[in-house]
């Protein structure tokens, strides 16, 4: 399906007596996200740094497109290299030039040579887009943290590259920001198309963006497969390292992690006797298409924030649920039946509208959210994915709100 | 063992040491070419050239004028003094020109242009590579020696000649002021004598200086910046420190040691 557009064969760096990869086999497929997960300071970085060639290893070899990278000619490196963009775990915006300035660096200095006014065209777009545009003139040091890091990946992103590696893009951002991150990294490699290389210890939620994960441990890759091999794999080491990382709840929305909603499920079905049914919803928040983008990754976690917050409220004791994806939360309803479940979302929806009413704060102004719900019996045949799927794919919307 | 050990270890130093300093060398001048030699490659970045110009060459004028005339004013001063025992003091003129054309402007200006934009440029340099931005060049597939030290070195060769030209002749006028308005030498006395003593060698022979001393100053400066980070003895703010630190002492130490290098092949 999709070809491997970079491998990596037995990778071997030490620096000095250190020995930091030990025999690195890792192939990452176009066109899709994969995450590189490990301990911090396992040498996560000093990976991401020898797939663009900042740093030379020892032995091993890097096979682009299938050729090694060591036979090519100088030309076709520089040429191989300008597909490339790297955001840095620091930002490393040049702090002497103004975020325009920093933008249009990599513009400037490309090969092939682009009119002034494009590029000016450009960067200004590029600004829009992350929600940068009133900020053009002035220096990094006057930015916050979770601008610098926006600066810094517009000026990875403005160059339209095949292949976008990302070093800790989220570490330092509070949880709110640190989504926005993710869904905008996600957002854009659907659209674009690039190809991603994420190293992160954000777990479980660098999991809902990533289509693969490869874990690093001890200078080895131990790990590779899908975010669903992984909670899969039965290797104590990749358990061990996901159990510790991820959190009993959810840092954004408070709510248990995928992880313990599928074992809860589990739980759940054994319970199950013959005759019995329960219920699964799935509500996904969604922001239509919207014009103004200015706020939009921002406002959709600060969305999903609330709106896990709002709905805890309702929940009875026995009812479950759990955060499943970047904007999706799953819900368990133990001993109910479809015609309850529904009634049961129904009065969700409207008491989420009564208290609005009551608080009003929402301005009229402001996007619209919508939230869909799809409700599916779950039974001891089924598993947890089908009936996800029969979920999803009934999804209707029940509820749509408003947001400053 | 142990007497023996201790008996080679000098020597084991030594040839440490010895390794360490040819490395050093080799590196350093491996830098340089790599630097004078993509100042004529394409891309040029002329709005670099000129900021670095502005910024070495101009923004130094001022203490180079200063330094050049208080420089000038005791020549001048302990000239007369010295010369006025022997009766000679019509010969004030020459001796002032010739110490600053020769030596002085030169080296002077070389120190002080060390000290005000050297440290600057290894300084800016080590911060950009502690905080990736050097890094961040490469990626971007932009040459980091060709973006960074070659303006800085054109601009070098550019600047120090014309600063030690201005040094130079600030300088004579500030022994004029000295030797000729304060102490009451002829002043048509002054300028014919150093008008004829004089010659176009000793000219250009302080602007080969100057021009060996901008490169050396230039590369040394950007050479301890642009690798803060392999210095094994202090990383981050303080491998910054020390990088500056070491550029400037360097600068001045080797600035001296070829002065009389090259004097002694120009004589």
């Amino acid at each position: 399906m999709s070809q491997n557009l970079i491998e990596l064969q037995d990778i071997v760096k030490s620096f000095e007596d250190n020995s930091v990869l030990n025999g690195i086999n890792l192939s990452i497929k176009k066109g899709e996200t994969t995450s590189i997960i490990g301990k911090s300071g396992g040498g996560k970085s000093v990976l991401l740094k020898h797939i663009i060639g900042l740093l030379q290893h020892d032995s091993g070899n890097i096979l682009f497109e299938g050729r090694p990278l060591s036979k090519m000619k100088k030309a076709e490196r520089g040429e191989l290299k300008d597909r490339f963009s790297y955001m840095f775990q620091g930002s490393a915006l040049f702090d002497s030039m103004t975020v325009f300035e920093n933008i249009a660096l990599p513009l400037k200095e490309k090969r092939s040579k682009m009119k002034k006014s494009r590029i000016r065209e450009k960067v200004r777009d590029q600004l829009e887009q992350l929600d940068l545009g009133s900020i053009g003139k002035q220096y990094p040091s006057q930015l916050s943290g979770g601008m610098k890091k926006r600066v810094a990946l517009a000026r990875a992103l403005v160059t339209d590259p095949e292949i976008v590696l990302f070093d800790e893009p989220t570490t330092g951002l509070d949880p709110i920001r640190k989504n926005a991150v993710h869904s905008m990294i996600s957002d854009y490699q659907k659209k674009y198309g690039f190809t991603a290389v994420v190293v992160s210890h954000e777990i479980p939620d660098i999991f809902y963006i990533s289509h693969r994960i490869a874990m690093l441990y001890e200078g080895r890759i131990i790990f590779q497969g899908t975010p669903e091999e992984i909670y899969a794999a039965d290797n104590r080491d990749v358990q061990a390292f996901i159990r510790g990382m991820e959190s009993r709840h959810d840092e954004l929305t408070g709510l248990p992690p995928r992880s313990q909603g599928q074992r809860r499920y589990q739980e759940e079905v054994a319970r199950l006797r013959q005759e019995d049914a329960f219920c699964v919803v799935m509500l996904a928040i969604e922001s239509p298409d919207q014009t103004d983008r200015e706020i939009k990754y921002w406002a959709d976690q600060n969305a999903m924030q609330n709106f896990a917050a709002r709905m805890k409220k309702h929940l009875r004791v026995t009812d479950i649920c759990s955060r499943y994806g970047l904007n999706k939360i799953m819900l368990m309803l133990p001993n109910t039946n479809f015609e309850q479940a529904h009634n049961i979302c129904e009065k969700l929806a409207e008491d989420m509208r009564c208290s609005n009413d009551g608080e009003n704060p929402f301005a009229s102004n402001s996007p619209c959210f919508t939230v869909t719900a799809g409700i599916s019996e779950a039974n001891a045949e089924r598993s947890l994915e089908q009936v996800i799927m029969d979920a999803e794919n009934s999804r209707d919307t029940f509820y749509e709100f408003q947001m400053r | 063992m142990k007497a023996a050990e201790l008996a080679i270890s000098p020597f084991a130093a030594t040839g440490k040491f010895s390794l360490f300093l040819i490395g050093e060398i080799g590196r350093i001048a491996i830098f340089f070419f790599h630097g004078l030699f993509t100042i004529f490659t394409y891309p040029f970045r002329i709005s670099n050239l000129m900021d670095q110009i502005y910024f070495i060459g101009l923004k130094s004028i001022f203490v180079i004028a200063l330094t050049g005339a208080f420089t000038g004013m005791v020549l001048g001063l302990q000239g007369y003094y010295t010369l006025v025992k022997f009766g000679s003091e019509g010969m004030l003129g020459p001796a002032v020109g010739l110490t600053l054309i020769r030596e002085l402007g030169p080296v002077l200006a070389a120190i002080m242009i060390t000290a005000r934009a050297g440290s600057a440029m290894a300084a800016e340099l080590g911060i950009m590579r502690i905080s990736e931005q050097i890094d961040a060049l490469a990626t971007m597939n932009i040459n980091p020696i060709k973006y960074l030290f070659s303006p800085r070195l054109a601009a070098s060769l550019i600047s120090f000649p014309l600063l030690t030209s201005i040094f130079d002749v600030v300088g004579i006028f500030g022994g004029f002021l000295t030797g000729s308005i304060l102490l009451g030498i002829n002043s048509g006395i002054y300028f014919s004598h150093m008008e004829a003593a004089i010659v176009m060698d000793d000219i250009t022979g302080g602007y080969v200086k100057s021009i060996v001393f901008g490169a050396l100053v230039a590369t040394i400066c950007c050479f301890q910046g642009y690798y803060t980070h392999t210095r094994k003895e202090g990383f981050g703010a303080k491998g910054v420190g020390k990088a500056t630190t070491s550029a400037v002492v360097f600068s001045s130490v080797l600035i001296l040691i070829s002065d009389y290098i090259i004097t002694s092949f120009l004589l």
